[in-house]
């Protein structure tokens, strides 16, 4: 599918994909972020990103 | 009484019924053993065992506090309740499957006797059980005063408050004890989709009535990005803020007994996979929901076109439910109260499977086990009444404090399951510093939300706390290897 795919196999891979999405969600705190619904649509990105990881990885079934 | 108490009252009785007969009909799934009134025997299919996970994690504060939090200091509180369900998300997926197959292996029933027996001792599952006690009576309590609010602001008359308190009593009790875990699963399905249906209709209400004023997406985005509503760094939600309020949260897979017990129940690991998805969407779809109900809500006021003017967060939801059409009203008090009694009945048979597992002697007979949880339920249902009723200022911040109460279960729990070894006694110790800490500041502050907020060199005392709580738990790992 994309690289994603493959690293979503392993344990480690799908913790740091989580804890660096995680650390997104702290990111506007610090840097000039997007303006109007900018923001909110960062953070809907940021959890769909979280969502499909769950997705490919068949929902942890990959790394049980 | 008023038109929109007589439509509540209606569709409350409506919500009330359909519960009870659902609950009645579970019995007939119940085999009567001690582990299947508490987590049915892993005999959850995927959806009930989603649906009993989300009613379970999404309390009142949902559709009452974080409206109100979006209204007052906007999108941050969208970051702020993503953050926990992104680590959620992960926590699930990455531990999930460990916890399921060795609850299964190991006939677990309730979390402490998870974490007893993983570090290797009955103490620690007694000592757990208090903290669990402390933490998590409060929180249920503050359920039980949110029904009473809702009643009392539906009623328009304070003395609804005590009849609120004694109807939420009465249906955690009947719900959670009909057929424990079956019972509650069952209603809490109910209860989860009425939930999101509620919110759903809430959000469209406001969305028609923006848009029948000429009020669009793009100019509410620009009324809300005029009062700093659309960013965050600085005003309400500046760092160590955002830090305050997501660093307990993200850990709450792990820490709160009443989801933990729930990886347990799932028939079978592809239910399980189910389960997390279904809990994925739901939990998007809600966080999504509510927080832009609280978001169009401000923007409707700023441009005068919803005529209330709340003083405080939780005052959002229910005034506009006073402008809004009574059905729609009554429909989403009614999910106010689904959302409560969801939260506090998981919580109550979560708290008598530790008084019947954790806490009873080892030497009595299964029956006996099983009639110390009924007592158990009878007993913790009626002071968390006890606690609402007497309408403590205070309440509502403590059950907020609880997540930082229990913080100090996550370093051991991961270590843990993990496969680490650690000292029980280290592992009690970094357990029971954040409660003993956070006893100690509100005792000292009388004031719970300071505990929550307060912060020390730049970083919230529930960071410091997690520093600490890991340091003793590390700590425990090499004095067992020695």
């Amino acid at each position: 599918m994309f690289p994603i795919g493959v690293t979503v196999m392993n344990r480690k891979s799908l913790a740091i994909i989580y804890l660096v999405l995680l650390l997104l969600m702290y990111l506007p705190l610090y840097i000039e972020h997007p303006t109007g619904w900018g923001l909110y649509i960062y953070y809907v990105i940021v959890s769909l990103v979280a969502l499909a990881t769950g997705y490919i990885s068949k929902w942890g079934e990959q790394t049980r | 009484m008023t038109s929109l108490f007589i439509i509540f009252l209606s569709v409350l009785a409506l919500y009330l019924t359909l519960g009870t007969i659902l609950a009645i009909i579970s019995r007939k799934y119940q085999k009567g053993d001690i582990s299947d009134f508490y987590t049915s025997n892993r005999r959850l299919r995927g959806f009930l065992a989603a649906m009993t996970y989300a009613a379970t994690t999404y309390s009142s504060f949902m559709i009452v506090g974080l409206v109100g939090f979006s209204y007052f200091t906007g999108v941050g509180s969208l970051g702020f309740e993503l953050a926990y369900y992104v680590a959620t998300l992960g926590l699930l997926i990455l531990i999930a499957g460990k916890v399921w197959r060795q609850a299964k292996e190991k006939n677990w029933v309730s979390p402490a006797q998870m974490l007893a027996d993983l570090a290797g001792s009955r103490k620690l599952a007694v000592l757990i059980s208090i903290v669990y006690l402390v933490a998590l009576v409060p929180y249920a309590s503050a359920q039980l005063k949110a029904i009473g609010e809702v009643i009392a602001a539906a009623g328009g008359g304070e003395h609804y408050y005590l009849i609120g308190i004694i109807i939420g009593l009465l249906v955690m009790l009947v719900w959670s004890s009909l057929a424990g875990i079956w019972s509650v699963a069952v209603t809490d399905t109910l209860q989860g989709l009425w939930m999101i249906i509620a919110s759903l209709l809430l959000l469209g209400w406001i969305i028609g009535i923006l848009r029948s004023n000429g009020v669009t997406l793009g100019h509410a985005g620009e009324i809300l990005s005029s009062q700093g509503l659309l960013s965050v760094g600085t005003g309400f939600w500046k760092p160590e803020i955002f830090l305050a309020f997501t660093l307990p949260w993200i850990f709450f897979a792990v820490t709160n007994p009443q989801v933990v017990q729930r990886l347990y129940m799932p028939r079978d690991e592809k239910s399980l996979s189910t389960m997390i998805k279904w809990f994925a969407v739901f939990g998007l779809s809600y966080t999504m929901i509510v927080t832009l109900i609280g978001l169009l809500a401000r923007a409707g006021v700023e441009a005068g076109i919803i005529p209330i003017s709340p003083e405080s967060k939780d005052q959002v939801t229910p005034l506009l439910l006073t402008v809004a059409n009574p059905f729609l009203g009554a429909i989403v008090f009614t999910s106010i109260i689904a959302a409560s009694v969801s939260t506090a009945d998981s919580i109550l048979l979560t708290l008598a499977s530790t008084a019947s597992i954790d806490l009873a002697p080892d030497n009595i007979n299964e029956a006996t086990r099983k009639r110390i949880g009924i007592v158990a339920i009878l007993v913790v249902g009626l002071a968390m009444a006890g606690i609402a009723a007497l309408r403590i200022s205070y309440i509502v911040g403590l059950s907020v404090l609880s997540s930082v109460m229990l913080l100090g279960l996550a370093p051991t729990t991961l270590l843990l399951l993990a496969g680490h070894k650690i000292k029980p006694e280290l592992a009690g110790a970094s357990i029971l510093l954040p409660p003993l800490v956070s006893v100690i500041l509100f005792a000292y502050w009388k004031n719970p939300v300071k505990v929550f907020v307060y912060t020390v060199s730049g970083a919230p005392i529930s960071a410091w706390l997690l520093v600490a709580s890991t340091i003793i738990a590390v700590t425990g790992i090499f004095l067992e290897r020695r």
